[in-house]
């Protein structure tokens, strides 16, 4: 209940801050917003379990990204008047394309995507609405971990009471349970079944993405670390001036030279009284 | 997925892996070199046209022919060969006839030289994807190449200018082909393609389609997202809007670099997404790329009618073989591939020889900007304009050069995949754009140029290149069975 | 025996030009006589070959002869193969004859770029070989345009005038334009039988449906090469920018690429197309005729005035073409290598004039009689030659024709009939007014006769046309049984 209002309190102030970076008069304003649509986004991704990628963003997008832009709007003198010309010039165009997506979005949404539209055919088929809240509801389970997985089953069924169209037969909680084990076990005698439900592993977001990240993914890292490495070179690449205003150390001239002979007393013959 | 990871990995990626030692070797190197002085960028350029000479070497050598490597995110095979070593040849060639230009135009920086480097490993990379995360990853990394190489020339606004553009509009496609891949993620929950293919097959029978909602119509809309990123990448019209503002803003060489290589590596991944993974929901991209294709040519063929500047006109005019290509692509059949591996062979040696000449009448006095400052070429520099003469009679279509049997296997693809509206207005293009490539010819032979021009000497390197390709394109047709009969090797690799 | 040995005759042929123009590159390029004389040289020889190919050609076989086939695209099924039978014997011969010509006109007329002139029509020579040789329906179509190049080129560097580049241009899209049809058409039958080989090609079935479609196909290209008239506009302007050597050729060789195609192609291979068709390449063949002669009493220009009458010697070609019987077929044949004579030579006689006084209006010619009496002499058996005289190869193959063509359709004969009066009028009245009456002093007042090349260009010329007006049989014999055989296939 709770992470259904948290849910749509964080993604209606991401929208509203999100339309306000565009619409704010002052810039610093805008990236204040565009800092705060940050932040809603990481609560966005807490709620969805998970918790390193919210860290990362807040550590990342506005430690990182929101300063250099906060940066980079002050120091440059953007006048403030030039940035609301007419809008309404494009609003034609920006307008049919903006309905195009509109229609494509809504190509997309069919029955199975809504929640709360009830099972669908098939036993174990999960939509993606009904994952959405079943990853949702673990959200108790950071709380208290001694619970079991199989409690929680149990709230997400009193949580969420989907009506069933009729033909839902096994529920989730009712092939948890191990009588019910027992008996399909009886039944098939020779069979071993391993109860996936009690074999499952918990363990954190972090620990998760290192074990793949460096292992099966490792290709995929090594090519992020070179794009960072391209961006880097690009940026200097681009923007540094090698003139001679620059003033730099040459710091090898400077520790090679002998303070001896860098100054010298010279007796000039001079007039006298000059 | 194997256990054991990177064991056999690194062997099967040497020629990258050394490629990617002597590019960061390279960028050590360049620190220590001086920055002023056209010496230092020679010696740079030498070594870096031996790493990619290597790197060929390599990579024709490599004793594993079929892998996967690194959790079947990468795969080797005789298609990945064939790209890769046309793309190596591709930057080779671009390289050698960049040089001059680079030390004519004070761009003495080292880094321009070690950015295209860095895009042409980037592109090898890009060959050899067999997952969506891979292929987005060695996009970006190409593109932000790219986006450095269209703006290096820093005295310049113009190619400031362009390198917005490029990197505005790249951004965008980036964008939207991410988005396609994540609603294809979020659809089936596989990025692999060799997964995706099996997923996805026989799903377009009727048995099956009946059974399930599968597939969702997020589905479609995914690989929709995906090939119009590919189609922005690529310069196909509709969305070749940036092509010609960044090809005549960049500088020459740069304009050479994109209009040759990058076609390549993009072509070679997205003929196998799109024939590994998405080869049964063929309604939902062919239908897309066919539009495009009709597009591109008519675009390509109308558009450089009323050009005035040079670069622009060859932008426009690779639109128009993209477009080909595209004809070749949405075939969708086995003939299909074969044209397009032909077409771009032969569409990278026109080029090569297109983009020589260009640049090396382009002094630093006089820059030849103009369609009619090539006037009298005929009596100032006879042998180069015959060669322009015959490349141009090439890109037309005209026979026997090779222009005329890559065009001849597009259009045999087209019509026997049944497409035969656009084959004939593939064919009436091709007479369109023959207008405008003779009006070169007749500039350059019978007109007096608008203001005089200067030119220079021709260095070893492009007269070298010039005559290469120059044999290549008036001989190809005499003996064609080699690059048919590798084409088709290629072609029955990746459909097999 | 003999043949065995002589076997690579046909690529030796191909390649003679080519290996000449590779010679005459690496000369330098002042030394114009050097130039002129081993460009001429390898023009008799590759003539010589021709003769000798039409000496050794066997008269009662219906195959190709001289065969050699080399592999192209394996694995596509797509070969060179070479071959003549006796519809293409003459054509190479024709073109043999020609070159020289062209060289030994150029002799002292072009002086600038003399190397590249040589090359252009070495080339040129080759490719046309090419064409009328090759038995493989790609290769033919390859070959068929790329004579376009070295034309284009001669056109627009050695013409004469500031038009001459709006004529190379008209010349040179209006043939691409119908010939990428024609391309879509080769590539689908390519796709169909999955071989492009002419021989395996006489032998599949079309359907119907499909063998109009590509008729048409076909037919647009070769339509605009012939020219027909509706689209033959670009033959008076490529006639009258081009210089003297390059409308011979053109007039003499490259008109008849469109015809022979149809021989070749068109109507062996789709045989009911062919028939379904007829009625209306008739329409369009009198028209021809009856157009393009009206319109020759029209003209001002001498070239154009021939070029015209090429148009309408042409009509008459497709007219008995499409008769579809061994007379019409016969006499088409003959009237083309008549016309490739005639009006080569009717060239001829216009450069020698352009030569002298740099200028073909008719206005400012007269009374040539008195100052140029062998040139009048000359150009007096042309002139016979072009309006069908008995005793001249025209009228051998235009009577053939409408002999041919009485039997199909009687009304269009008769109209192609009158079109000879028309034909006979404007030749005499053009030779009446530039070499009877007074001369003009007040345009011309240095005038001189036929030089000794000019004579020896024109002697075998008029001695071909006569030969072939009294004796046709020589002509004939290798004709028939190819003909036969194309017949056969209707």
């Amino acid at each position: 209940m709770i992470s259904e209002y948290l849910f749509y309190f964080f993604s209606s102030l991401a929208l509203a801050s999100a339309i306000l970076v565009i619409r704010a008069r002052n810039p610093v304003h805008s990236v204040l917003f565009l800092i705060l649509v940050f932040c809603n986004a990481a609560g966005l991704l807490i709620l969805q379990n998970l918790d390193f990628f919210a860290m990362i963003f807040l550590v990342v997008y506005v430690g990182a990204i929101a300063v250099l832009f906060l940066f980079v709007v002050m120091m440059l003198h953007i006048k403030v008047a030039e940035i609301h010309e007419n809008v309404l010039r494009y609003l034609p165009v920006g307008g049919f394309i903006g309905l195009i997506f509109v229609f494509e979005v809504l190509l997309v949404v069919e029955n199975d995507l809504i929640p709360y539209a009830g099972w669908h055919s098939g036993i174990f088929s999960l939509t993606t609405a009904e994952s959405i809240s079943y990853l949702v509801s673990g959200l108790p389970f950071l709380l208290d971990p001694t619970r079991s997985f199989r409690e929680y089953i149990h709230d997400f069924q009193t949580f969420f009471s989907f009506g069933s169209s009729g033909e839902a037969s096994l529920s989730v909680n009712e092939l948890c349970s191990s009588e019910m084990m027992k008996k399909v076990s009886e039944v098939f005698a020779q069979a071993s079944y391993t109860e996936w439900t009690r074999v499952l592993e918990q363990t954190t977001n972090v620990e998760a993405i290192g074990q793949v990240l460096y292992t099966y993914y490792a290709y995929f890292f090594i090519v992020a670390s070179l794009i960072l490495l391209i961006a880097m070179m690009g940026a200097i690449a681009l923007t540094l001036q090698r003139t001679n205003q620059v003033r730099r150390q040459e710091v090898f001239e400077q520790n090679l030279r002998e303070y001896t002979k860098t100054l010298q007393k010279v007796r000039v013959q001079g007039e006298v009284g000059s | 997925m194997t256990p054991l990871f990177f064991e056999h990995d690194f062997l099967t990626l040497i020629p990258e892996l050394f490629f990617l030692m002597t590019c960061l070797i390279l960028l050590g190197f360049g620190l220590s070199i001086p920055s002023e002085g056209g010496e230092s960028l020679r010696v740079y350029l030498w070594l870096s046209l031996f790493s990619l000479g290597y790197a060929f070497a390599l990579l024709i050598h490599n004793p594993i022919e079929h892998a996967f490597a690194f959790s079947q995110s990468l795969i080797i095979d005789e298609f990945t060969l064939f790209f890769k070593a046309l793309l190596l040849f591709g930057s080779f060639g671009t390289l050698v006839i960049s040089k001059n230009y680079l030390i004519k135009e004070k761009m003495y920086s080292f880094e321009y030289i070690l950015f295209l480097l860095f895009s042409t490993l980037s592109m090898l990379l890009m060959i050899s994807s067999y997952d969506f995360i891979s292929l987005f990853l060695t996009i970006e990394f190409q593109t932000l190449c790219f986006y450095v190489l269209a703006a290096s020339k820093r005295t310049s606004e113009f190619s400031t200018e362009a390198g917005i553009k490029y990197f505005l509009l790249g951004a965008f496609s980036s964008g939207i082909l991410l988005f396609g891949c994540s609603l294809i993620y979020g659809f089936t929950g596989m990025t692999n393609f060799g997964d995706l293919g099996l997923l996805l097959t026989g799903i377009a029978l009727p048995q099956i389609y009946e059974l399930s909602s599968f597939p969702a119509s997020g589905l479609f809309l995914g690989i929709l997202f995906l090939a119009v990123g590919f189609l922005f990448k690529v310069t196909a019209a509709p969305f070749h809007m940036w092509a010609p503002d960044v090809y005549e803003g960049a500088p020459t060489s740069t304009t050479a670099f994109f209009s040759i290589v990058p076609k390549i590596a993009l072509l070679a991944v997205f003929l196998r997404v799109f024939f590994h993974s998405f080869y049964d929901l063929l309604e939902s991209w062919q239908n897309i790329l066919l539009l495009c294709s009709a597009l591109s040519m008519i675009v390509g063929s109308f558009a450089a009618l009323a050009q005035q500047r040079i670069k622009r006109l060859l932008a426009y005019s690779s639109i128009g073989h993209v477009g080909y290509m595209l004809l070749g692509f949405s075939c969708a059949s086995l003939e299909g591939i074969e044209s397009v591996c032909i077409y771009l062979v032969i569409y990278v040696l026109m080029s090569l020889n297109v983009f020589a000449l260009v640049l090396a009448l382009n002094s630093v006095n006089s820059r030849l900007r103009y369609v009619s400052d090539f006037g009298m070429l005929s009596v100032s520099h006879p042998v180069l304009a015959f060669t322009f003469a015959c490349t141009l009679f090439s890109m037309a279509g005209i026979p026997p050069l090779a222009g005329f049997c890559s065009k001849f296997y597009v259009f045999f693809a087209a019509l026997g995949s049944g497409l035969y509206a656009v084959a004939i207005l593939g064919v009436l293009t091709s007479v369109i754009s023959c207008f405008y490539y003779i009006r070169l010819i007749k500039i350059m032979y019978f007109e007096r140029p608008s203001r005089w021009l200067t030119y220079e000497v021709l260095d070893l390197e492009k007269a070298g290149v010039l005559g290469l390709t120059l044999f290549c394109i008036l001989f190809f047709f005499l003996y064609p069975s080699p690059l048919f009969l590798s084409a088709h090797k290629v072609a029955l690799c990746l459909c097999v | 025996m003999i043949k065995k040995k002589m076997l690579a005759m046909l690529s030796l042929l191909l390649t003679l030009p080519i290996l000449g123009a590779g010679v005459l590159f690496f000369l330098p390029a002042q030394a114009h006589v050097l130039h002129r004389q081993i460009s001429l040289l390898i023009s008799c020889l590759t003539f010589l070959l021709t003769c000798v190919l039409w000496i050794q050609f066997d008269n009662s076989s219906s195959e190709f002869q001289y065969v050699e086939t080399f592999s192209w695209l394996s694995n596509q099924n797509i070969s060179f193969s070479l071959g003549i039978d006796g519809i293409s014997l003459f054509f190479l011969v024709l073109t043999g004859f020609l070159v020289p010509v062209c060289l030994l006109v150029g002799w002292v007329s072009v002086q600038d770029f003399v190397k590249e002139y040589c090359i252009a029509f070495l080339i040129l020579e080759s490719f046309m070989y090419a064409v009328f040789c090759i038995l493989d329906l790609l290769l033919f179509y390859v070959f068929f345009e790329s004579v376009l190049l070295p034309m284009f080129l001669i056109i627009g560097v050695w013409g004469s005038r500031e038009r001459k580049i709006r004529a190379a241009y008209q010349f040179f899209l209006y043939t691409l334009i119908g010939s990428v049809l024609m391309l879509l058409a080769i590539l689908f039958i390519y796709f169909q039988t999955g071989t492009t080989d002419l021989q395996i090609l006489y032998a599949t079935e079309f359907s119907e449906y499909r063998q109009l479609l590509l008729w048409c196909a076909f037919f647009a290209s070769f339509a605009v090469k012939v020219p027909m008239v509706p689209v033959h506009i670009w033959l008076p302007e490529a006639h009258v920018e081009a210089p003297t050597a390059g409308s011979v050729i053109l007039a003499g060789i490259l008109l008849k690429l469109g015809t022979y195609g149809f021989l070749r192609f068109s109507i062996p291979l789709f045989p009911d197309a062919s028939a379904y068709f007829a009625p209306f390449v008739y329409t369009l063949s009198v028209l021809g005729i009856m157009y393009a002669s009206c319109t020759t009493l029209r003209q001002i220009d001498l070239k154009k005035m021939i070029a015209y009458s090429s148009v309408a010697h042409m009509g008459f070609v497709t007219l008995g073409l499409f008769s579809l019987n061994l007379q019409g077929i016969e006499g088409s044949l003959l009237l083309m290598l008549s016309h490739g004579f005639v009006a080569s030579a009717l060239f001829l006689c216009v450069g020698v004039l352009y030569d002298r006084h740099k200028t073909r209006l008719v206005k400012y010619y007269g009374g040539l009689v008195h100052v140029m009496p062998i040139f009048s002499l000359c150009f007096l058996v042309f002139t016979l030659g072009n309006l069908s005289l008995p005793g001249t190869s025209s009228f051998v193959g235009e009577f053939l024709l409408l002999a041919g063509c009485f039997q199909t359709n009687t009304f269009m004969t008769t109209l192609a009939a009158t079109g000879m009066v028309l034909g006979a009028a404007y030749s005499l009245w053009l030779y009446n007014r530039v070499v009877f009456g007074n001369f003009k002093l007040e345009f011309l007042y240095s005038f001189a006769d036929v030089n000794r090349r000019e004579f020896f260009i024109f002697l075998p010329f008029a001695f071909a046309v006569l030969w072939m007006g009294v004796s046709p049989d020589v002509f004939l014999n290798p004709m028939h049984v190819s003909v036969a055989t194309v017949l056969e296939r209707m």
